[in-house]
């Protein structure tokens, strides 16, 4: 019978195949248990990755002040918050977000909109359309400077930056996106150096030493030839103004930058800053 | 107990030696008669009669694994005395040997005896899982119901069919491959 040959040949099964079977601490929930553990490795691996991939998208891997200043266009106050964005402030308004930080290298503030580029494209954010378009591509250039044309169109040069020298690329018409090229030319960067922070009109804030703290702020009118101090026991790092509102910005501790109202006398000096709201960045 | 010691008991020829072996495996003989065998009192002659077989069988042979070697004694005497319970028409079939009779439907090739037949089936089980092997052996081996291995194993019926029946279809292809069918 062949059930009969083949139970003899499970009774000279070997050994140790028996006593695997006998062996009563086998649980073979284990071995899922096992797959489980790797899946979930894997899948904490996914995720890390994809947070790496994001962290470096939104700058934190980059190096660099915590907050630097912004611009202002039509009384509204646009700057970088690390990691999150391209915010516009508007006083009494609050703040909202323009662009995500993986949106753009670089940015350059204009009364019709925002140019930014990102990667080899220069794009376009029009405050009106509320959308971006792209102006034009380009080979390098991370720095944006905004000039206005002769017949009163505003254009953006973008500069190639090697070392402490920047070389202008290429000059691009906002309204079109016409290129024009502008090779040789040489400029230097603008550098913090110097005692001047901001300007509106004639009037000009400046602090008496760069780079210690605090420091008074002061107001130059140069009509008078006189100075009035602002703001006492400010840390001062950039500012900016448009005359009525003065932001002041301090990158350290984590980056901070506060909205001052400009009060003037009843010459129209500007005269004090007053506290408007101390951390927009928040 | 080791079972270095109780084997060396047996070789001293010393009667505590068979109550080591009951202490130990008493549960297995118990479970193997019980498994193939339906009457209480068959069960009980069955162990009683295992215990005796070692006893007179170990001077001659020196198991590294004193279980295995008792269980194969157990399961032995339980398949004898069933073959002649079925013979006296004595007792109803409580073991699974339908399912390796299916197996085994073809005629087997002359020149494979039962020696050459588990030469193959070790290379076989060699081949398969951990829970494969296990799980078919306590089937056709110990002959254990489908409830107790999911039971024991903590999976569910159908997890422990669909392995028999894989395993069981393997070894059919595996079987062929050599020629055996």
């Amino acid at each position: 019978m062949n059930t009969g040959i083949m139970q003899e040949a499970l009774l000279q099964i070997d050994d140790e195949f028996l006593e695997e079977m006998l062996d009563e601490t086998v649980d073979f929930r284990r071995a899922p248990r096992f797959y489980v553990m790797r899946l979930l490795a894997a899948a904490a691996c996914l995720a890390l990755l994809v947070s790496a991939v994001q962290a470096y998208r939104y700058g934190y891997f980059r190096s660099g002040c915590g907050v630097l200043i912004g611009e202002i266009q039509n009384g509204t106050y646009y700057y970088v918050i690390p990691h999150r964005g391209l915010y516009a402030y508007t006083p009494g308004s609050g703040k909202q977000r323009i662009l995500k930080s993986p949106q753009f290298d670089s940015w350059i503030s204009a009364p019709q909109g925002i140019c930014y580029s990102k990667g080899s494209k220069l794009m376009f954010y029009s405050f009106v359309e509320e959308e971006s378009r792209l102006l034009c591509e380009f080979d390098e250039g991370t720095v944006l400077v905004l000039e206005t044309f002769v017949d009163g169109d505003l254009g953006v040069t973008m500069y190639y930056v090697d070392g402490q020298a920047a070389y202008a690329e290429y000059l691009v018409r906002l309204t079109d996106g016409t290129r024009y090229q502008k090779p040789g030319i040489d400029i230097r960067r603008p550098t913090t150096a110097g005692t001047t922070i901001a300007k509106t009109g004639d009037y000009r804030f400046y602090i008496e030493t760069q780079g210690s703290f605090p420091q008074n702020i002061y107001c130059y009118d140069p009509a008078s030839g006189e100075s009035l101090c602002v703001l006492e026991d400010a840390e001062v790092y950039s500012a900016v103004t448009d005359g009525e509102f003065f932001y002041l910005c301090t990158p350290w501790d984590g980056g901070n930058t506060a909205c001052y109202r400009v009060l003037r006398n009843d010459e129209g000096v500007p005269c004090s800053l007053e506290l408007f709201e101390e951390n927009i960045d928040d | 107990m080791e079972d270095a010691e109780i084997v060396r008991l047996f070789w001293e020829r010393s009667e505590q030696a068979i109550a080591e072996t009951r202490q130990k495996y008493g549960w297995l003989c118990d479970r193997i008669a019980r498994n193939i065998l339906n009457n209480e009192q068959d069960c009980e002659e069955c162990v009683n009669d295992t215990y005796l077989a070692t006893w007179n069988s170990i001077p001659e042979a020196r198991p590294d694994y004193l279980g295995a070697f008792v269980a194969k004694i157990a399961r032995n005497l339980a398949l004898t005395r069933l073959d002649y319970e079925m013979a006296a028409k004595r007792n109803g079939v409580t073991v699974p040997l339908d399912e390796l009779e299916q197996l085994l439907s073809g005629p087997v090739e002359p020149q494979y005896d039962a020696i050459l037949l588990a030469d193959l089936l070790n290379k076989f089980l060699k081949t398969q899982t951990k829970q494969a092997r296990v799980i078919f052996l306590r089937r056709y081996w110990l002959f254990e119901p489908v409830e107790e291995i999911a039971a024991r194993y903590r999976i569910s019926k159908g997890a422990v069919n669909q392995t028999i029946f894989r395993t069981r279809r393997k070894l059919e292809n595996y079987l062929r491959k050599e020629e055996v069918l």
